[in-house]
C-alpha cells in the first residue's frame, strides 16, 4: 500500500492490468510489442538522462510512456515503427523544453506524430473502462486535476450533442483519466485546468469534424499542450 | 504513254480510297473489335462499350478484371468496359479485346460487398470471399467516422458519415484476416473487429 502512495506506482499497476486483461484477446506479438515499448522507452530514457544529465534514474515516467504508447500503437506494425515511437516521447521530455519544462505529454508527443502520419491507433490497452474510471477517478481527485476532466467534458459533451453524437461513446475514458491529465503537462489550478481541459475537448471535436482521419483525442490533447506555457503565464 | 499513266493513276487512287476505308472502318469500330493478346479476331458481345476514363473516375485505385493480379491507379487514357450498368477499368490496350470477348468470366469472379461500420463493429461479418476473387468494397458509417483497415491487403479508408468509399483488391491470400477501426471513434474502438475470410477456391 506504501508503494501504491507514489501516483506513478499506481498508474503502472493499472496499465499492467489493463495490459495483462488484453493479451488473451491480442496474443502473443501484443504482448511482446508492448514488453518492447516499454523496454525501449525506458532504455532511451536512462541513456538519454545519463548523458545529459549526468545521473542515473528509475525511469517510472518512461515505464508509464511506453505502456500508453504500445498500447495505444497497432501493434501490427513493424519492429522499426515501435523504435521510433518509443524514441519519440524522450525527445519531446528532454528536448522540447520551455523554461525547463517538457511542453508536451511524451506519450502523446509520440502518439500525435503517429496519427499525423496516419498510423493506425488501435487502443487496446483500454480494455476495462470500469476499472480505468474507478482508478481514475482516484487519480484525478489525488492530483487534484477536476478542473481538466471539467473544462473537457464540458465542451466535448455540449458540442458532440449538437451533432447528434452521443459523447459517452465517442470519449476514450483512458484517455480522460490517464492521459489528459498527465502532472507536468496539463499545468495547475482551477482556472487553468478547467482552460486546458476546455482547449483539449473543443480541438477535440474540431478535429472530429473537420479532419476525421486524424485521431482526435491525441491532437486536442497535443494542442493543448501547447497552450500550457501561455496558461502559466497566466498565473504570473 | 498519256493513257497508262490516267490509269495508274486511277489503279493508286482506287487502293488509297480502299485502304483508307478500312482504317476509318477500325477507327469506327474501336478497341471492342481489336485484336486480342494472342493475334485472334476478338468477337464483340453485345452490351459491353469501350471508352476511356472519364475525369471523375481517373486516379481510382481499381484492379483489371483481365489481368487480375495488376492494381493500378485510373488514368485518362485508361479503357474502360461499360457492361451490364457497371464499369470495369482495365490496365492495357490488349485487355479490352480479352473482356469484350467473354465479359461474363471476367465478371464473375468480382464480389461486390457493402460493408457498413458502426459504432462498434462491421456488417456483414465476417466478409467471406474465394481466393482470388476481386473484392470490391463499397464501404459507409451509420454514425461517426470510423477506418476500415487490413494490414495483411494494404487496405487502410477513413470513410465519415454519410460517405461512401470504394477500395478493390485481389484476395490473393488465403486464411482469416482482421479488419480493424482506423480512426478512433470512441470508448469501444479497441474492441471493434470484424473478420475478412478468404476461403479455398
Amino acid at each position: 500500500m506504501i508503494l501504491l502512495k507514489d501516483k506513478k506506482n499506481l498508474v503502472i499497476l493499472l496499465l499492467s492490468i489493463l495490459f495483462i486483461i488484453k493479451i488473451p484477446q491480442e496474443g502473443l506479438r501484443f504482448a511482446f510489442w508492448v514488453f518492447g515499448g516499454i523496454l525501449l522507452t525506458s532504455l532511451f530514457d536512462v541513456l538519454t538522462t545519463a548523458i545529459l544529465q549526468k545521473r542515473i534514474i528509475v525511469p517510472k515516467s518512461a515505464v508509464i510512456s511506453g505502456f500508453i504508447i504500445s498500447g495505444i500503437l497497432d501493434y501490427r506494425q513493424t519492429w522499426f515503427a515501435l523504435v521510433i515511437f518509443s524514441l519519440l516521447p524522450v525527445i519531446s521530455k528532454h528536448i522540447l523544453k520551455f523554461k525547463h519544462k517538457h511542453i508536451f505529454n511524451p506519450a502523446n508527443f509520440s502518439l500525435a506524430i503517429a496519427t499525423f502520419f496516419k498510423v493506425p491507433l488501435t487502443w487496446n490497452i483500454e480494455s476495462n473502462i470500469y476499472l480505468i474510471i474507478i482508478v481514475g477517478l482516484y487519480i484525478v481527485y489525488s492530483l487534484k486535476k477536476i478542473p481538466h476532466i471539467i473544462g473537457f467534458f464540458v465542451f466535448f459533451i455540449g458540442l458532440f450533442v449538437t451533432q447528434k453524437v452521443n459523447p459517452f461513446l465517442s470519449v476514450s475514458w483512458f484517455f480522460v483519466f490517464i492521459m489528459l491529465i498527465e502532472p507536468k503537462t496539463s499545468g495547475f489550478g482551477k482556472w487553468r485546468g478547467f482552460i486546458f481541459g476546455s482547449i483539449a475537448g473543443i480541438i477535440a471535436f474540431l478535429i472530429f469534424k473537420f479532419f476525421p482521419p486524424y485521431d482526435f483525442l491525441v491532437i486536442g490533447l497535443f494542442v493543448a499542450n501547447l497552450f500550457n506555457p501561455l496558461l502559466e503565464k497566466l498565473k504570473n | 504513254m498519256i493513257k497508262y499513266l490516267v490509269f495508274g493513276f486511277l489503279v493508286f487512287g482506287i487502293l488509297a480510297c480502299a485502304k483508307k476505308e478500312e482504317v476509318s472502318k477500325t477507327t469506327e469500330m474501336g478497341t471492342s473489335e481489336m485484336k486480342g493478346h494472342e493475334g485472334t479476331e476478338a468477337v464483340k458481345k453485345e452490351g459491353v462499350a469501350l471508352r476511356t476514363a472519364t475525369a471523375d473516375e481517373v486516379g481510382k485505385d481499381v484492379v483489371c478484371p483481365v489481368m487480375r493480379n495488376v492494381k493500378f491507379k485510373v488514368k485518362s487514357i485508361t479503357p474502360v468496359a461499360d457492361y451490364k450498368g457497371k464499369s470495369y477499368y482495365l490496365c492495357c490496350g490488349a485487355c479490352p479485346g480479352k473482356f469484350s470477348e467473354d465479359p461474363e468470366k471476367y465478371i464473375s469472379r468480382i464480389k461486390e460487398i457493402k460493408l457498413e461500420t458502426f459504432q462498434f463493429g462491421f456488417s456483414p461479418d465476417p466478409v467471406v470471399v474465394k481466393k482470388g476473387d476481386i473484392v470490391k468494397l463499397e464501404i459507409t458509417s451509420r454514425d461517426v467516422s470510423h477506418g476500415v483497415y487490413i494490414k495483411e491487403y494494404g487496405i487502410k479508408i477513413p470513410v465519415k458519415k454519410g460517405e461512401i468509399k470504394k477500395v478493390e483488391f485481389l484476395a490473393a491470400q488465403e486464411g482469416k484476416f482482421d479488419i480493424l477501426c482506423s480512426v478512433f471513434c470512441g470508448s469501444g474502438h479497441s474492441k471493434m473487429k470484424g473478420r475478412l475470410v478468404v476461403e479455398k477456391q
